[in-house]
């Protein structure tokens, strides 16, 4: 997973002088899980990271993919009983999520040398795993979930450090042996997008 | 611009990527790992106890074949077997030595370790020359355990008040199993340290393994 990230990176890298209309972005996603993921891995995670290639077809219209990364995790002591069997110790759950997206965008604003607003909507997959630590014992289980993921977002001057802010939420539907939706707020701190 | 805009942030983001971790968190020491594992058994009756025995070594449980099992350290054995006596006694328990024809515990405490893996447990009773009359031998119920995760203490407590002394194979029920998963570390001072703490948390979590009021 981390070659293709750092693959993608350097493509990025490359690339974004060559093609006027179309640019790559990469930022640093932490995010904070709500609902059944919460519930399994809360809290604020810093970890995750996205790839991203705009194309813009209008000055105020894009679409295009990205590919991200999170990593959720969360820790809990305690005892619990089932059945005749009761066990205490530590847990320890994680996530690790791949989204992979096809995008939209709708600009507000076309002066570049202006922050410009924007709003979009991803869709495609989510694959998922979700692993759970219990003293030397781990359960795991992968799963590939549809998503849909609005976006908000500032796409900053083409001077500027950086390149790009903003905030998506992904909705994982629930699939497989996942019975619930998943969901979580990501944070784009994005470089590029020029 | 590319050098600001791209290049630069590049670098950042390859140094959070290498940072990152499929998997933060978790285990980091063998008390991290620890596991206080109780089990009741259906069926069983826990009324009545009055009186227990236990062995007065720790069984070490070694089954590869053609091994000598090593010696678990003296302050780990002792530290075992003090924190269990002492919390038996804590649960109203009188602590017997079924030595003689007149006195039988209630229940016998057996308890092992072993560095293995997976594991189950069996129990049985081994005698010789009959039972608790003078010049015969005394042998206690044992607990045999094929494997279990590295560094564990398990033990058991049978109920003895049934036995029949002339059964040459009698049939014994385990009222109570409980082990401590990851309770034994490479530090003898942690593990006899650990170890209490651990016995004693298999006994917070198993009220049932409670001695009767005295007179009843």
């Amino acid at each position: 997973m981390k070659s293709i990230i750092l693959a993608l990176a350097l493509l990025a890298t490359l690339a974004t002088g060559a093609a006027a209309e179309s640019s790559f972005g990469m930022a640093w996603n932490p995010s904070i899980p709500v609902g059944d993921t919460a519930d399994f891995a809360g809290g604020f995670a810093w970890r995750g990271a996205s790839v991203e290639w705009r194309n813009f077809i209008r000055t105020d219209w894009a679409w295009g993919v990205d590919l991200g990364w999170n990593v959720m995790t969360d820790s809990f002591s305690g005892t619990v009983t089932e059945g005749d069997i009761t066990v205490t110790g530590n847990e320890w759950n994680t996530i690790n999520a791949i989204p992979v997206h096809l995008t939209t965008f709708k600009y507000f604003g076309g002066d570049r040398r202006e922050p410009r607003w924007y709003a979009g909507l991803g869709a495609g997959a989510n694959w998922m795993e979700y692993r759970q630590d219990f003293g030397i014992f781990a359960v795991e289980e992968t799963q590939w979930h549809f998503t849909l993921a609005p976006e908000i977002g500032v796409q900053m001057p083409w001077n500027s450090w950086v390149g790009y802010l903003g905030v998506r939420y992904q909705h994982a539907f629930a699939a497989g042996n996942v019975d619930n939706d998943q969901g979580w707020f990501d944070f784009k701190v994005g470089f590029g997008l020029n | 611009m590319i050098i600001r805009r791209i290049l630069w942030p590049a670098a950042v983001f390859l140094a959070l990527l290498a940072l990152a971790a499929c998997y933060p968190g978790g285990p980091e020491s063998a008390s991290d790992t620890a596991l206080t594992i109780t089990s009741r058994v259906p069926g069983a009756d826990y009324d009545n106890l009055h009186t227990f025995a236990m062995e007065d070594n720790v069984v070490l449980l070694d089954l590869t074949p053609g091994t000598d099992p090593e010696e678990l350290p003296d302050n780990v054995n002792t530290a075992i077997l003090e924190e269990l006596r002492a919390q038996m006694v804590a649960a109203g328990f009188q602590d017997v030595t079924p030595d003689t024809a007149t006195v039988t515990p209630d229940v016998w405490l057996v308890v092992g370790a072993n560095q293995a893996d997976v594991w189950y447990y069996y129990y049985g009773w081994g005698y010789y020359g009959g039972w608790w009359g003078p010049g015969y031998g005394y042998y206690p119920p044992y607990v045999g355990v094929s494997s279990f995760q590295v560094g564990s203490v398990l033990w058991g407590l049978i109920d003895t008040r049934d036995l029949d002394p002339t059964d040459p194979d009698p049939q014994l029920t385990s009222i109570w199993f409980a082990a401590l998963n990851g309770a034994l570390s490479n530090s003898n001072t942690t593990s006899a340290s650990g170890v209490k703490t651990l016995i004693q948390q298999a006994f917070t979590q198993s009220p049932y393994i409670q001695a009767a009021p005295a007179g009843k």
